[in-house]
């Protein structure tokens, strides 16, 4: 992991219009991502936890302009995606990849495996006829596979399989970041460890950088250098993941981990928990203020009054809460 | 004492591939007021035996085999569906993983709670109402009048699944069977609905079936676990024998495989390498021989035997053969095994 930051998130927004009908007066939108920040250095994994609906997945398609930004930048390599021109955009897509959580939903299943591949070697140019075959047998051997995989087509494989594939496609043109949106979450534990330690493997022979989002807090904790907590569309809490585990500061992180089950009954049973009521208010009508002020048990007037700001509590861990 | 006794129990589907030997011979029990859990891989027959066991088995293509399963001494694999009827929902009461297969998206659920009960316990509607209601608010419901009034959608996934549990418990069953019913709700609804879980166990002294491929979430809840593999049970034991000293190399890779949210050191993970046996050709020995690290010679062709560690713990298992090489779960590694 080096000091060179790669990716700078700067009050990243992305609100989505709601269609209620060309008469209607109120323009109402999902308040997907309200402004996040946060910075990732080359090499590093930089896990994305919160609870479904929390914006992890736009944020991930947002920052790779799948989605155009309502307003912040992302800074890839020093330069802001959204001025880029669509040519300038295609060698950034080479260089930010994504792999999805529903693998099979992200390969068409008409084309052989080998062409999956292939195409993204089309797309830019970076090799045909045999150096083209011979890449891909090597992809498919470095994500574990074989060259006997390419003839097949995505519905003759297992779900770890398939996401391999993802996985080969992504490295296909030598990407620095790759955005993982919940590559693990459909998959059996044990073909998720294979998955996880491929992934780390990767990191350390090609020097990738990852943003790993997951609703798993224990994975993530396992896989990246540091995290970062998202509720309602805002990060609410930044740090290496040891110290989240062992300082966390935020009310909201501070459930989050409580609520984590660990398998082993001595610690299980002497535990207790930050049992939160309700669920997670509607991003279309947050609440005013600290967004988690509705289940906070901390909760004080002015957090319905305003909102608090990501501070630095000292060697980078960052916290937006008014009480620390 | 035993509530629920299942003995050899076999369930296979028969397709036009074959026969899918989904359960093969399964035995356990349930106590009164206890919490047993059931874990292993998808596909491995979990769903498939507590179906077995509410006799919502689809026939044809599926079909229990074999066995015995008694409820409080009654058998239910010989009961007419008739007499069934009046004990799924009153005798044992069933949540999925997901509540919308089993409520009525058209109905209200005031509606499903009281027809339940109207069916069940010939109550009047108005009396039916207020027992719904007060389930409701028992599973952290509020507002129950109004929410009787609503349709399933107008309720949040974890919710619903309160809905779901409120539902099931109406008619105050003995055996609650709940199959993976967090896996698809985020950690903070998991936990009210894990706590709701282990009150129901404390004070209304309801047996419980917790399926889950959750190593955590069984440490915390039940007091016993069932191990399965490829349609058999291949450990079960009480919970501390299953997490500090398991006996089945199976039990070892699900533990090693995930990692902690405790753990301070970045340990790599130990994955179980290839995928689970096609139930429609079962391996002849070992169903875990193929993925095994301490296979032996015998394990592919002869299955192994349960041996019996102490009175609630057994594993099947070549590796506790007297004369079998000596591998424990954190004493040998991996490779050195396989060599
Ligand atoms: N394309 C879209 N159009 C409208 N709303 C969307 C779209 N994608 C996501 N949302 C909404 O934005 C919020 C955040 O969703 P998402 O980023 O998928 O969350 P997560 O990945 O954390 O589960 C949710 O309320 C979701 O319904
Ligand atoms: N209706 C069915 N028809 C054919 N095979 C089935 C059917 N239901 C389950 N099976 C098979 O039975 C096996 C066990 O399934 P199941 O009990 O659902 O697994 P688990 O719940 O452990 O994930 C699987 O191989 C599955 O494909
Ligand atoms: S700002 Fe207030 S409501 Fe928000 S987390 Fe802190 S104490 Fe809770
Ligand atoms: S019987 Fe043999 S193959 Fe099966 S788990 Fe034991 S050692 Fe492994
Ligand atoms: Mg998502
Ligand atoms: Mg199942």
């Amino acid at each position: 992991m080096s000091n060179e930051v790669i990716l700078e998130v700067n009050n990243l927004v992305k609100h989505f219009p709601i269609n209620e009908g060309f008469l209607s007066r109120e323009n109402k939108k999902v308040h997907a991502v309200n402004g996040i920040s946060f910075k990732l250095h080359q090499g590093e994994t930089l896990g994305l936890v919160g609870e479904s609906g929390c914006g992890k997945s736009t944020a991930g398609r947002t920052i790779i302009r799948l989605y155009e930004a309502t307003s912040g930048e992302a800074k890839f390599m020093g330069r802001n995606i959204y001025d880029l021109s669509k040519k300038e955009m295609m060698t950034v897509r080479r260089d930010m990849q994504m792999i999805f959580q529903d693998p099979y939903a992200s390969l068409n299943p008409r084309m052989t495996v080998g062409d999956i591949i292939g195409e993204a070697l089309d797309i830019h140019h970076l090799a045909s006829g045999q150096k083209r075959t011979n890449r891909i047998y090597e992809l498919l051997e470095t994500v574990g596979l074989n060259s006997e995989h390419a003839n097949r087509f995505p519905h003759e494989f297992s779900g770890g399989q398939r996401q391999r594939i993802g996985i080969a496609r992504a490295l296909a043109v030598n990407p620095k970041l790759i955005i993982c949106d919940e590559p693990i979450s459909a998959l059996d534990v044990s073909i998720q460890a294979q998955i996880v330690n491929m992934l780390e493997e990767l990191q350390e022979q090609l020097g990738l950088t990852y943003l790993f989002i997951a609703h798993d807090l224990s994975m993530v904790k396992h896989i990246s250098h540091r995290i970062a907590v998202m509720y309602l569309g805002r990060i609410v809490e930044i740090t290496t993941s040891q110290d989240l585990y062992d300082h966390p500061m935020h009310p909201y992180t501070q459930a989050l981990l409580s609520a984590i089950p660990i398998p082993d009954p001595d610690v299980e049973l002497k535990r207790s928990r930050i049992v939160l009521e309700g669920g997670v208010p509607s991003p279309i009508d947050p609440p005013s203020g600290c967004y988690f002020r509705t289940r906070c048990p901390k909760a004080q007037q002015q957090c319905a009054q305003t909102t608090p700001e990501l501070k630095d509590c000292g060697n980078g861990h960052l916290v937006a809460c008014h009480l620390v | 004492m035993a509530l629920l006794e299942v003995e050899n129990l076999s369930t296979s589907f028969y397709t036009y591939a074959g026969e899918v030997q989904s359960v093969s011979g399964v035995s356990f029990h349930v106590d009164e007021g206890e919490a047993v859990g059931i874990v292993g891989e998808s596909g491995c027959g979990k769903s498939v035996t507590v179906q077995s066991i509410m006799r919502l088995i689809p026939n044809p293509p599926g079909k229990i085999k074999n066995g015995q399963i008694r409820l409080a001494g009654r058998d239910l694999v010989r009961l007419p569906e008739k007499e069934m009827q009046k004990i799924r929902g009153k005798e044992i009461g069933m949540i999925f993983q997901d509540p919308m297969t089993s409520l009525n998206p058209v109905l209200t659920i005031g509606r499903q709670m009281t027809e339940v009960l109207q069916h069940h316990e010939g109550i009047g509607k108005n009396e039916a109402l207020g027992r719904a209601a007060k389930y409701l608010t028992m599973v952290g419901i509020s507002n129950p009048e109004r929410r009787l009034k609503q349709y399933p959608h107008e309720f949040s996934g974890g919710m619903r699944q309160r809905v779901m549990i409120a539902m099931a418990l109406l008619c105050n069953p003995k055996l609650l069977i709940a199959d993976e019913p967090t896996t698809a709700l985020d950690v903070t609804i998991q936990a009210q609905i894990l706590e709701l879980m282990k009150d129901l166990k404390d004070k209304v002294n309801t047996s419980i079936i917790l399926i889950t491929h959750d190593l955590g979430v069984v440490a915390g809840l039940c007091s016993r676990i069932i191990v399965m593999y490829g349609g058999k049970i291949v450990e079960m034991g009480s919970t501390q024998d299953i997490f500090k000293d398991p006996r089945h190399p199976y039990t070892w890779g699900l533990l090693k495989s995930v990692p902690r949210l405790d753990a301070s050191k970045r340990s790599k993970l130990v994955p179980i390498v290839g995928s689970p046996p096609d139930l429609l050709n079962p391996p002849k020995g070992c169903g875990f021989a193929a993925r095994c690290p301490h296979a032996m010679k015998i394990c592919e062709t002869q299955p192994p035997a349960y041996t019996d560690l102490n009175e609630k713990h057994r594993a099947a298992c070549w590796l506790l053969h007297p004369d079998a090489p000596k591998v424990t779960f954190n004493g040998i590694d991996e490779k050195e095994a396989r060599s």
